[in-house]
């Protein structure tokens, strides 16, 4: 009897079905686009963020970091200490792989450039970098796809190139010049440059494009890091190694923890090295390449923080407002139904039926538009967020299955909610009255 | 006649009217808080990237070593939202141990602190700019063996005798600050006889790539012989995530404006299943579509400025709130928002009320009276 009634209200008022059933929808898909959003708007704001430059950067332990200003080098005079090429994989092979974006390992050496035949020499630093170079992690297999790629073209989706970027695969070494040094020594894409380092041989390189990044980039001549090495003498070294990694934002508290993970419980041990912040993942690679020190660059780390902070705040904030509307907009679309049925009610009632029976009649039927409508509204919002992402970011969303569930039971609590107002209205309705009206 | 219906009217509806004026409401709050929201989002991102220091570099001209401009020229320039800096080289020992090469920094303590807020110090900053009181890089201190209050002795490069300095604390930035000295910076104009004079100054300017280039261009022409160089990835950065963040908001905005549009169709039109009798007995008496529709939607469009004027309370009370979660600053409410909810609550309820009204058109006297 029940379920014949529920039936029958369903074939009956399709129109009124509809309109609960599209605003079920709607707002399911209102809340949970956003909130798909949210969840992992770091990935969709990488590119964005990357500009910051490397969040961590990797040197031999103790080491020190060249400081130059205007072409000047301060640098302490101090024994350079190099890494190991062949372990610059390490990086990425650690625990965190999947949240290491990009790297790019980098050997610097101070040198005399010169345009090929012109009589003008200028000091500079000459930087063997990786600029888009494909790696492997591990075996390759069939089934595996197109080998990933990385190094500072990767790392640097905002540098502007004149020319084009050097092919590292060439016979002939290419280089990228800074646009400052290339405009004193009068070097175009095309031209020829020799690179003097005083300990090693010299380096012919063909200038493929010409580099303007406003940093200390603009005074110097990047190269393959291979051809660097040789003119350098120093084959199979590293200055340091650029890491780019997708973190999440650290609080005062576990930055704190982060100074000196061994000092920690256990338990508070394995909470803060399984979640992404930036010392953390560290302290992964410190682990996976014993005698370098992972250091966290802090003004990179605080803006992105700073940044992913308030973008996940704002989405949260539009998916609450969505699930927000929803529901008001589901009260209302099964208040006019009550309305609409008040004859229906009448008959009920005075042939029996208790309030509380058609009252569950009114909430079975809102949970199936319940249900029918999160299913319909997840599907929605899960495409709807991939396009908002993929035209706002460039990069579609992934389909997170769990969040299925979880929308559709969203939903079904907003229906039941949003009936809870017109349903009080059936216990008030006199079956004499609206019988009267319906004869 | 017809204000007296209408008065009758708002007050007899109670539950469905109050949907209706929730759902507009609603709408219109949403509306006044993305509005609000996104004429400071600008203003209030720029704050927060602020963190990763300056995005524009004042330096000299010349690209010979050891180039330096006028202070006071560059003071006047950059305001107080620049920090003036001399370099300078030396040795770096703890008492009287073996000293290590160490890039020399002078700086004016209070300007950095501004600039770097991402700077990590353990210690503290020094407190008065004419002691000998210093800030350590944390690798060097490492390396020397020396804690924050220790004392090192200083011996420039340019000649000039040892500097006793107390460290105030030890910098950590995961950069090459980690490796240098910094001193009080007429400390080290003195020493190396460059008094007043400094070799950059860093800054950070507010805004996208065009206000950078703006200000370098000026300081460019307000500091003679001086180069300013933009930190343009940073910059374009900036703008994109300003970009991004402005469309998203927009985007959903417009879903949720739907959503509100949509709740109030069906509000409306269970308005007008409700008042079928009352239409029926106007029409029975005479009422043409014209009175009727005039009827309806004077209604209706009460309803939006209602509920465009709660909306707009509500919105900039969200926006508010919103301003002291995420940005730690309240975003104050803005006249021009004004008249945009207004008109956007009003439109939204017009398009809302077409199927309802055209509903109240179609009954028939007869009908709805014969209920009665």
């Amino acid at each position: 009897m029940f379920l014949r009634v529920l039936g029958d209200a369903f074939a009956r008022q399709k129109r009124r079905k509809a309109i609960v059933f599209v605003a079920v929808a709607l707002g399911t898909a209102a809340a949970s686009a956003p909130a798909d959003i949210a969840l992992d708007v770091g990935d969709r704001m990488s590119r964005e963020l990357k500009a910051f430059g490397a969040n961590l950067v990797v040197v031999p332990r103790g080491a020190s970091q060249p400081v130059r200003v205007g072409g000047t080098d301060f640098s302490a005079l101090s024994i350079p200490a190099y890494l190991r090429a062949e372990d610059v994989l390490r990086v990425q092979d650690n625990f965190w792989k999947n949240n290491i974006l990009a790297f790019a390992p980098l050997l610097d050496a101070p040198a005399e450039i010169a345009a090929a035949g012109g009589a003008e020499e200028r000091r500079a630093i000459l930087r063997g970098a990786w600029f888009d170079r494909p790696f492997r992690l591990d075996e390759p297999t069939a089934a595996s796809g197109p080998e990933p790629t990385t190094g500072l073209r990767r790392m640097q989706p905002y540098w502007q190139v004149e020319g084009r970027w050097p092919d590292e695969r060439g016979a002939a070494d290419e280089a990228l010049v800074g646009a400052r040094l290339a405009a004193s020594l009068g070097l175009r894409p095309g031209s020829r440059l020799e690179a003097r380092v005083s300990a090693g041989s010299a380096a012919r390189l063909l200038v493929a494009g010409i580099l303007t990044t406003g940093g200390e980039e603009d005074e110097m001549v990047l190269a393959p890091l291979e051809a660097v090495q040789r003119a350098a003498g120093l084959e199979g070294r590293l200055s340091r190694v650029l890491v780019s990694a997708l973190t999440t934002p650290e609080s005062a508290v576990y930055e704190r923890k982060g100074l000196d993970p061994r000092s920690l419980s256990p338990a508070e041990f394995e909470s803060w090295s399984c979640t992404p912040f930036v010392s953390s993942i560290a302290f992964e690679i410190e682990e996976a390449w014993p005698g370098v020190e992972a250091r966290v660059v802090r003004r990179v780390a605080d803006a992105e923080g700073a940044v992913l902070d308030r973008a996940s705040g704002l989405m949260t904030l539009v998916a609450v407002m969505g699930l927000f509307g929803a529901a008001l907009t589901v009260a209302s679309a099964l208040t006019a139904g009550v309305l609409e049925r008040r004859v229906e009610i009448g008959l009920l009632k005075s042939l029996g039926a208790r309030n509380a029976t058609v009252i569950a009649l009114f909430l079975a039927e809102a949970a199936v538009l319940g249900i029918a409508g999160g299913l319909a509204g997840s599907a929605a919002g899960a495409w709807l967020a991939r396009v908002v992402s993929a035209s706002i970011f460039g990069t579609p969303v992934a389909i997170r299955p769990a969040s299925v569930p979880l929308a559709v039971a969203c939903a079904l609590a907003i229906t039941l909610l949003g009936a809870l107002l017109p349903v009080r209205r059936i216990a008030g309705l006199r079956p004499a009255e609206v019988l009267r009206e319906a004869i | 006649m017809s204000a007296r219906l209408f008065g009758r009217s708002l007050g007899r509806r109670g539950a469905t009217f109050v949907i209706a004026l929730v759902a507009i409401t609603g709408g219109s709050a949403v509306a006044a808080t993305m509005l609000t929201l996104k004429m400071d989002l600008r203003s209030k991102m720029t704050r927060e990237i602020r963190r990763y220091g300056e995005n524009l570099v004042l330096a000299s001209g010349d690209d010979r070593a050891g180039a330096t401009l006028d202070e006071a020229a560059v003071r006047r320039a950059i305001g107080q939202d620049g920090a003036p800096v001399l370099l300078a080289r030396g040795e770096i020992a703890r008492g009287d141990d073996t000293a290590v090469g160490a890039a020399v920094v002078g700086i004016d303590f209070a300007a950095h602190r501004r600039l770097h807020p991402s700077w990590r110090l353990d210690g503290g900053w020094p407190l008065s700019p004419d002691t000998t009181e210093a800030l350590l890089g944390a690798a060097l201190a490492q390396r020397l063996g020396i804690a924050p209050g220790g004392a090192a002795t200083l011996r420039l490069e340019s000649g000039g005798g040892a500097i006793r300095l107390r460290v105030a604390g030890l910098v950590r930035t995961g950069e090459s600050e980690e490796d240098q000295v910094f001193v009080p910076l007429p400390l080290l104009q003195q020493r190396t006889g460059r008094a007043g004079r400094i070799s950059l100054a860093a800054l950070f300017v507010p805004g996208g790539a065009g206000e950078i280039a703006a200000a370098a261009a000026r300081l460019e022409r307000d500091v003679p012989g001086s180069r300013a160089t933009p930190l343009r990835p940073i910059a374009a950065a900036q703008g994109a995530i300003l970009d991004r963040l402005d469309r998203m908001t927009f985007l959903m905005s417009l879903i949720i404006l739907a959503l509100a549009g949509l709740c109030l169709g069906t509000t409306l039109f269970t308005l007008v299943v409700e008042r079928e009798a009352e239409i029926g007995l106007m029409r029975s008496l005479g009422a043409g579509d014209g009175d009727v529709a005039r009827i309806v939607l004077g209604e209706v469009t009460l309803l939006g400025l209602a509920g465009g004027t709660l909306g707009l309370l509500l919105g900039a009370l969200a926006a508010r709130l919103v301003g002291h979660r995420l940005f730690g600053a309240p975003i104050d409410p803005r006249l021009s928002v004004v008249p945009l909810v207004l008109g956007i609550a009003l439109v939204v309820s017009w398009v809302a009320v077409l199927v309802p009204l055209r509903r109240a058109l179609l009954i028939r006297p007869a009908a709805a009276l014969r209920a009665e």
